[in-house]
C-alpha cells in the first residue's frame, strides 16, 4: 500500500463524517481564534497608560487563562463524542484486515489534518479580527491607544504550543479508544446501554431540597454585603440541585407521569413520556451542565451590560459633586482657609466652582443588632458592622436650609442601607428617640462606596456627638462642588488640589473626571470581557445540544420506523419529533431563565456594591441578554431540529 | 376475497432515472378469508418488494392490491396510517420492539394511536396474554426477555387490533430451533382460530406449516402448492421437492 493511501482514507473519512466534523472544525477555528485576540489584546503595552489599566491587563490575561482552560474541556469532550460515533467505522476496517497500527495511521493523518486547518485558519482569523476587537475595546473604554504591533509573535507561538498539544491529546484520547475497544465492540459501537433508568427517590428529593434552599437564600437576602456570601452558597445549591433534578427527579416525574394510566396511554403522551424518560438518562447530565452554562453566560452578560450602560448614573451616585474634598479631625475655624486654597486652586485651571455643599460630619463604625449600636471589639464579625455618619443639627440645617429643632435625646434618621429603625436608636449606652424618619439625605456622597450598612443620624449638637466616641477627637470636613469646564482641565485641578490639600492636612480630594477613566478600565473591560466569554459560552452550548441531538437521530431513526409500521402516521411523527427536540432544547434555557428570575433580586443587591441601583436598567439588560440568546438559540434549534428529521426520516 | 392482487408490478428507477430494477415483473393472485398463506422465494426475488406494497408502505408501479374490498394503492396519504392500524398486523424477523417501552406497552402502542381507552386495551390484553403464555412477562422490557418470548410479545401486538390480515415477514429468522417450532404452533392455533396469515419466509419447515405456499421467482408467482389433508412433514417432503424443481431450473436456492 502506499502512502497516499492513508492520507486518501483520512481525507475520505473527514468528508463522509462532514456533519459532524464541519461543526468541530468551526468550533476549533472559532476557539483558536478567540484565543489569540484575547492573548493579542492582553500584550498591548498601550491599554497600561490607562489609569486602572493594571486592573485591565489582569482581567484580559483572566479573560485568557479562562479561554484556554475551557477550550481544553470543550474540545476534549466533543472530540471523544466524535470519536465514540465513529466507532463502528473502525471496526468495519478492523474486521476488513486493517491492523491497529493502520487504523492508528489513518486517524494520525486525520487529526493532523484537522488539528493544522484548525489552527491556521483560527491564528489568520484571529489576526484579521484582532484588529477589530482593539478598536472595539477602544470604543468601550473610552480611551485611545495607538496600536503598537499588528502582529504579536508572542500569541502566535502560544497559540501554537496551546492548541498544538491540545489536538495532540485528542490524538492519543482517539488511538486509546480504539485499542481499548474489541473489533466487535467497535462494530456496536454507540448501540450500548439503552436500559431504562431507576428511579432514585433520595436524590430526587435532595435535588428539590437543595433547589428550594439555593433560591430560599437568594429571595431573602437584604444586605449587600451579607449577599455576597450566601450569594456563593446559594449557586452551589443550585447547581447540585439542577443536577439532581436532571439526573433523577425527572425521571422520578416522569415515572410517576407513567403511573397515571389515563394520561400515559393517550397518543401524545405516550410516546413523548416514554422518549423523555431514555433521553433524561441519556442527557440529564449533559442538559444540566447546559443549563448552568447558560445561566453563567447570561448573569455575566446581563450584569456587565448593564454595569457598562449604567455608567453614568452609578458614577453620579458614587460621586454626587464633580469635585470632593474631605478632611479630618478639623476644626470650624479652618474652613475658610481651605475653601480659599480650593477656589485658588480652580481659577488657576480658570473653572467655575456650582453648587458648593459643607458640613462637618464624623463617621464610625459600629455593631448592630436590632437596632442596638456597641463599639466594635477585635472579634466582631465583619458582616454585622454598620457605618454611622453623624451630624450635628446645625450642620444638617445650613446644608438642607431645614430649621429643625431637637432635644438631647431626639435624632433625625436616614436609612441608607439596612434594616429601617422607627422608634428607638441605642448606641453605646446612650438611647434615642427617632423624631423623624428622612427618605432623603442631602449628600450621600462617599458613603455610596461601603458595603455596609449606613444610617445617616442628626443629633442635637457637637457634644453628643462627641459623648458617643471616646477616640473622636474631632468632627471630619467636607466639601463638595459641581465643576463647570473642560474634563481635562477638571482632572489636572483635582490632581492639583489633591496635592496641595495633602501636604498640610490629613485629607483626600476626589473628582469625577478623574475617576470616570479607572471605572471606564474597570467596567469596559468587564463588559469586554463579557461579551467575549459569553460568546464563547454560546458557541460551546449551540455545539454540544448539536451533537447530542444528530447522535440521537441515529438512535431514533429505528424507532421511528418501527412506530411507523405499527402505524403511526408522518404527521405524528413529526409532531412528536419536534416536541421532543423543543422539550430538550428548550428545557436547559427555561430552567436558566427560572435561575435567572430566582437569583434577580441578590443579584441587583450586589449590584448595590458596585453602585448601580437602577433596577429598571438592570431588569431591562436581563430580558434584553435572555431575548438575544434565546434567538440565537432558537435559529440554532431550527437548523438541528432539520437536520435530525432528515436523519430520522430518512 | 380478503386479498387481492392483480398484476401487480414494481421497477425501481435510480435518481436521474438511468437505471431501471424490476423487481416484480407482473404478480397476481388472492387470499381468502381465514387461510394461512407462505410465500418463499430467494433472495433478491422479490419478496419484501411485495409484503412492502401489501403493508402500504410502498406503492407498485402499476396494478392494484385491494385488502378487505379497499383499494390501498390509490388510498390517501392521510388514511394509510389509520387503515394500517385496524387491518393489518406486523410480525418482523427481529421483532421490532420498543426498548423504551414495557413489553406490555409495545403491545399496547396501535390500540395507544388508535386512541382507545385503557380499559379496552386492559380487556383486549388479557386473553391474549393467556394465550401466548406472556402473563409473566409484561412488565418486563423487552432487552430483559428471550427470542421467542419478544417474538409471542411482537404476535400479541399483531394481534391486539383484532386485524383482517397479519403479515409475517421472516417471523422465525432469528430464533433456534425450538423457539421456531413454538412460533409455528402459535401461528397454526390462531389460523384454526380463523386469523388470516400471509408469511413471507426462506424456510421450509415455517412454510410447511403453512395452508398454501407460494414461491415466487424473477418477480412472479411461480408455482403455488396447497397442504390439503397432509401432515406437516408429508408438506415438508412436498416444498422441498417443489423447491429442488426450482433450483435445476435456475440457479440454486439458499
Amino acid at each position: 500500500m502506499n502512502k497516499l493511501f492513508y492520507a486518501k482514507l483520512a481525507l475520505t473519512n473527514i468528508r463522509n463524517n462532514r456533519k459532524t466534523y464541519f461543526p468541530f472544525i468551526l468550533a476549533s477555528i472559532g476557539t483558536v481564534s478567540m484565543y489569540y485576540i484575547m492573548h493579542f489584546l492582553s500584550v498591548n503595552p498601550g491599554f497600561k497608560r490607562m489609569s486602572g489599566g493594571d486592573a485591565l491587563i489582569t482581567m484580559l490575561n483572566l479573560g485568557t487563562d479562562i479561554i484556554a482552560i475551557f477550550s481544553f474541556i470543550f474540545l476534549f469532550y466533543t472530540n471523544s463524542f466524535l470519536i465514540k460515533q465513529r466507532k463502528k467505522e473502525f471496526g468495519l476496517f478492523n474486521i476488513l484486515g486493517m491492523e491497529k497500527k493502520h487504523i492508528v495511521k489513518v486517524i494520525f493523518i486525520e487529526s493532523f489534518m484537522v488539528g493544522i486547518i484548525s489552527i491556521t485558519l483560527g491564528i489568520v482569523s484571529g489576526m484579521v479580527i484582532a484588529r477589530l476587537m482593539f478598536l472595539l475595546l477602544q470604543y468601550i473604554l473610552h480611551f485611545t491607544v495607538p496600536l503598537t504591533f499588528h502582529i504579536s509573535t508572542e500569541s502566535v507561538v502560544k497559540t501554537l504550543i496551546l492548541f498544538g498539544v491540545l489536538f495532540f491529546l485528542c490524538f492519543l484520547n482517539n488511538i486509546r479508544q480504539i485499542h481499548l475497544a474489541k473489533p466487535v465492540e467497535l462494530l456496536k459501537g454507540g448501540e450500548m446501554g439503552e436500559r431504562e433508568p431507576k428511579t432514585r427517590w433520595l436524590l430526587s428529593i435532595i435535588g428539590l431540597g437543595t433547589l428550594g434552599a439555593g433560591y430560599y437564600m437568594a429571595m431573602t437576602t437584604e444586605s449587600p454585603l451579607l449577599a455576597f456570601k450566601k450569594f456563593f452558597i446559594a449557586v452551589i445549591l443550585v447547581i447540585i440541585g439542577t443536577h439532581a433534578i436532571y439526573t433523577a427527579t425527572s425521571i422520578a416525574l416522569l415515572k410517576l407521569l407513567r403511573k397515571k394510566k389515563t394520561f400515559y396511554y393517550r397518543t401524545e403522551n405516550f410516546i413523548n413520556i416514554s422518549g423523555m424518560i431514555y433521553r433524561m438518562r441519556q442527557n440529564a447530565a449533559g442538559l444540566a451542565n447546559i443549563c448552568i452554562l447558560s445561566t453563567m453566560v447570561l448573569v455575566t452578560l446581563s450584569t456587565t451590560v448593564s454595569l457598562y450602560i449604567g455608567m453614568e448614573g452609578l458614577l453620579k451616585n458614587r460621586y454626587p459633586k464633580d469635585i470632593s474634598v474631605i478632611i479630618q479631625n478639623m476644626d470650624r475655624t479652618e474652613i475658610e482657609a481651605v475653601t480659599n486654597i480650593i477656589h485658588e486652586e480652580a481659577e488657576k485651571e480658570s473653572l467655575q466652582l456650582e453648587n458648593p455643599v459643607q458640613y462637618r460630619y464624623h463617621s464610625t463604625v459600629f455593631i448592630q443588632k436590632g437596632n442596638r449600636f456597641a463599639t466594635p471589639n477585635e472579634q466582631s464579625m465583619i458582616t454585622n458592622l454598620s457605618v454611622l455618619w453623624l451630624l450635628p443639627l446645625d450642620e444638617f440645617n445650613s446644608l438642607g436650609k431645614s430649621s429643625v429643632t431637637l432635644d438631647d435625646d431626639e435624632i433625625l434618621l436616614h436609612t441608607f442601607r439596612g434594616e429601617e429603625i422607627t422608634d428607638h436608636m441605642i448606641i453605646g449606652d446612650q438611647t434615642f428617640t427617632v423624631k423623624e424618619n428622612l427618605t432623603s439625605f442631602p449628600n450621600i456622597g462617599e458613603a455610596s462606596a461601603l458595603a455596609a450598612n449606613v444610617y445617616f443620624i442628626v443629633f442635637k449638637d457637637e457634644e453628643i456627638i462627641k459623648s458617643l466616641d471616646d477616640n473622636l477627637a474631632g468632627l471630619s470636613y467636607y466639601y463638595g462642588a459641581d465643576v463647570k469646564g473642560d474634563a481635562e482641565k477638571e482632572i489636572a485641578f483635582t490632581k492639583a488640589l489633591s496635592k496641595k490639600i495633602r501636604s498640610s492636612y490629613s485629607g483626600t480630594v476626589e473628582g469625577l473626571e478623574e475617576s470616570r477613566e479607572s471605572f471606564y478600565s474597570l467596567y469596559g473591560g468587564l463588559f469586554f470581557l463579557g461579551i467575549f466569554l459569553g460568546f464563547l459560552f454560546l458557541m460551546a452550548t449551540v455545539l454540544i445540544i448539536y451533537y447530542k441531538q444528530i447522535s440521537e437521530g441515529f438512535d431514533d431513526k429505528k424507532r421511528f420506523e418501527i412506530m411507523k409500521k405499527v402505524g403511526l402516521s408522518k404527521e405524528e411523527i413529526k409532531k412528536s419529533i419536534k416536541s421532543q427536540v423543543l422539550m430538550v432544547f428548550f428545557l436547559p434555557l427555561a430552567t436558566a431563565v427560572v435561575h435567572i428570575g430566582f437569583a434577580f433580586k441578590v443579584i441587583t443587591k450586589l449590584l448595590e456594591l458596585f453602585n448601580l441601583t437602577d433596577i429598571g436598567l438592570f431588569a431591562l439588560c436581563t430580558v434584553g441578554t435572555i431575548l438575544a440568546f434565546g434567538v440565537i438559540y432558537a435559529i440554532i434549534y431550527a437548523l438541528t431540529a432539520r437536520e435530525y428529521y432528515k436523519i430520522v426520516s430518512n | 376475497m380478503l386479498l387481492e392482487v392483480k398484476n401487480v408490478k414494481k421497477v425501481y428507477t435510480s435518481r436521474f432515472g438511468t437505471n431501471h430494477v424490476q423487481a416484480l415483473s407482473n404478480v397476481s393472485f388472492s387470499v381468502e378469508k381465514g387461510e394461512f398463506v407462505a410465500i418463499m422465494g430467494e433472495s433478491g426475488s422479490g419478496k419484501t418488494t411485495l409484503l412492502n406494497i401489501l403493508a402500504a408502505l410502498d406503492k407498485p408501479t402499476s396494478g392494484s392490491v385491494f385488502i378487505d374490498g379497499k383499494d390501498i394503492v390509490s388510498i390517501r396519504e392521510k388514511e394509510i396510517s389509520s387503515f394500517r392500524r385496524s387491518h393489518l398486523g406486523f410480525v418482523f424477523q427481529d421483532f421490532n420492539l420498543l426498548d423504551t417501552f414495557s413489553n406490555r406497552d409495545n403491545i399496547f402502542l396501535p390500540l395507544v394511536l388508535s386512541r382507545k381507552s385503557y380499559k379496552e386495551m386492559n380487556e383486549r390484553l388479557q386473553p391474549l396474554a393467556e394465550k401466548l403464555r406472556i402473563q409473566t412477562i409484561l412488565n418486563k422490557f423487552p432487552y430483559e426477555i428471550s427470542g421467542g418470548q419478544k417474538q409471542r410479545v411482537a404476535i400479541a401486538r399483531a394481534l391486539i387490533t383484532n386485524p383482517t390480515l397479519v403479515l409475517a415477514d421472516e417471523p422465525t429468522g432469528a430464533l433456534d430451533s425450538r423457539a421456531s417450532a413454538e412460533l409455528l404452533d402459535i401461528f397454526t392455533q390462531i389460523h384454526q382460530e380463523g386469523q388470516t396469515i400471509l408469511m413471507v419466509t426462506h424456510s421450509t419447515k415455517a412454510a410447511s406449516y403453512a395452508s398454501r405456499v407460494m414461491f415466487i421467482k424473477d418477480g412472479t408467482v411461480y408455482h403455488q402448492i396447497y397442504k390439503g389433508n397432509l401432515s406437516n412433514e408429508q408438506m415438508y417432503q412436498k416444498i422441498s421437492d417443489t423447491l429442488n424443481i426450482l433450483a435445476t431450473g435456475g440457479a440454486g436456492h439458499e
